[in-house]
């Protein structure tokens, strides 16, 4: 259960590189490689740690980080199995415990402090597993398209297409074999800037690190760690997630597409009751669950005013 | 299109091997489909063959744990000894949603032929008739 999908870790494409122009890092976490990006300012300047979520890695905030680099030190990393990191073949790595862990050892090894978490989808669990760990460590939050409590929205009770999409077999079908999240799932979920996720170097980009069956088995495995009911995997540490909510006193800014399906405004509007320090939603109109996509200036300058406040 | 199973004796298995086409490395997740699936494959005998529409014969089986396989249960085409690479993916993929077609409407209650065929034209997936 130790072989890795590495094959795409040293070669990035021209018309990938020159939409995504930075130098990748690697930093070794529980024996394996996770890769990351750090632009900016090093010293004395706020530390923006920007986390994706499912089926993307560091090339989602592509855009945004130029945006804010005259003034921050933002990093990008890709979780185990995404991205340009190494991807154990198991799937029973990926959980959120052991995501949120891989996390924690990444901002611990590099010594990051005060952080400002820049967060979306799967980000959310995992930042709010660490921040209530570490609170103090925290100095602010972007919260996009997320959610942190045990009931995610309806649309993943659903069946179709949401628990069909990642059954067993189909899932395996779907996601392993055919990519259908990054082939179609993007697009799907993206508005202002759709087009470009129907081909071309965007797509590509989204591609890159996802070419074979072995190199997606995280990406099925995200969805699988998603509890709907008492018992489920992560149920009782999301419960704990939301309660916890309550007492983070950093301050935190909403931020979200108007028109995702997953996770609609009405999740931001949870946050926005169970946060004591945060703002009004900002809702992004023509804006989708890959709000990175759609919207990379609002998105910048919400982080701008988080540094503002810290 | 249906799919045809056949004996572990039938003539067209002669000198072929497995090619690993599709690994589930949690069929319980949803418990009712591996509870679904163990029963027919003990019925088998451990190893469940079928015809695919294209024609094409798969074998569906259990891997073992720390073998060097993924664990789970892997769904693999029979080949021709010595086959080097796969070919005809399109075929092969239309022939797994064939299998999974099958699957679903064996698992039955709230899993559907209907909501699988759905979920395949959203995300456009082969095999799937572009007007459900």
């Amino acid at each position: 259960m130790s072989e890795l999908d590495t094959e795409n870790s040293a070669h990035i494409p021209p018309e990938v590189r020159q939409i995504y122009p930075f130098e990748s890092k690697w930093i070794e976490i529980q024996g394996y490689r996770m890769h990351y990006i750090e632009e900016g300012k090093q010293t004395d300047s706020p530390t923006v740690l920007l986390l994706h979520g499912n089926p993307t890695w560091s090339f989602l905030y592509r855009e945004i980080i130029p945006k804010i680099q005259n003034t921050c030190r933002a990093l990008a990393p890709d979780y185990l199995g995404m991205g340009l990191s190494d991807k154990p073949a198991n799937e029973r790595f990926y959980t959120l415990e052991n995501h949120t862990k891989t996390i924690s050892e990444f901002i611990h090894r590099l010594g990051l402090k005060k952080i400002i978490f820049v967060v979306q989808d799967w980000a959310g669990p995992i930042s709010f597993g660490y921040a209530l760990a570490h609170p103090k460590n925290v100095a602010g939050m972007l919260i996009m398209n997320t959610w942190a409590w045990p009931d995610p929205s309806e649309f993943h009770d659903s069946v179709m297409p949401w628990r069909m999409l990642h059954a067993p077999f189909v899932g395996a079908h779907l996601f392993l074999r055919r990519n259908v999240l990054v082939e179609r799932g993007l697009y799907l979920s993206t508005v202002r800037n759709r087009e470009r996720l129907k081909g071309g170097p965007v797509l590509d980009g989204y591609r890159l690190p996802f070419s074979t069956s072995k190199s997606r088995i995280a990406m099925l495995a995200f969805p699988r760690n998603i509890p709907r009911r008492p018992g489920d995997l992560n149920w009782e540490r999301m419960k704990k997630m939301e309660e916890g909510l309550r007492n983070l006193n950093f301050p935190c800014r909403l931020l979200w597409g108007e028109k995702d399906i997953v996770f609609p405004p009405s999740n931001a509007y949870r946050f926005e009751k169970l946060l004591p320090n945060v703002s009004a939603p900002r809702m992004i109109s023509d804006g989708s669950h890959f709000i990175q996509e759609d919207a990379p200036e609002e998105i910048a300058e919400e982080i701008m005013e988080l540094v503002k406040l810290t | 299109m249906a799919l045809q199973f056949i004996r572990p004796d039938d003539p067209s298995l002669s000198d072929t091997e497995e090619q690993q086409v599709l690994v589930e490395q949690t069929p319980g997740y949803y418990p009712e489909f591996a509870a679904f699936l163990q029963g027919e494959l003990q019925g088998a005998g451990g190893r469940l063959l079928f015809r695919a529409p294209s024609g094409k014969v798969y074998s569906v089986r259990q891997t073992e744990e720390n073998s060097e396989d993924l664990e789970g249960i892997r769904i693999s085409l029979l080949v021709p000894e010595k086959t080097d690479s796969q070919t005809l993916n399109e075929a092969i993929d239309e022939d797994i949603w064939s299998f999974l077609e099958w699957l679903v409407e064996k698992v039955g209650g709230e899993w559907t032929r209907e909501a699988l065929l759905k979920t395949g034209a959203i995300y456009k997936v082969p095999g799937v008739p572009k007007r459900i």
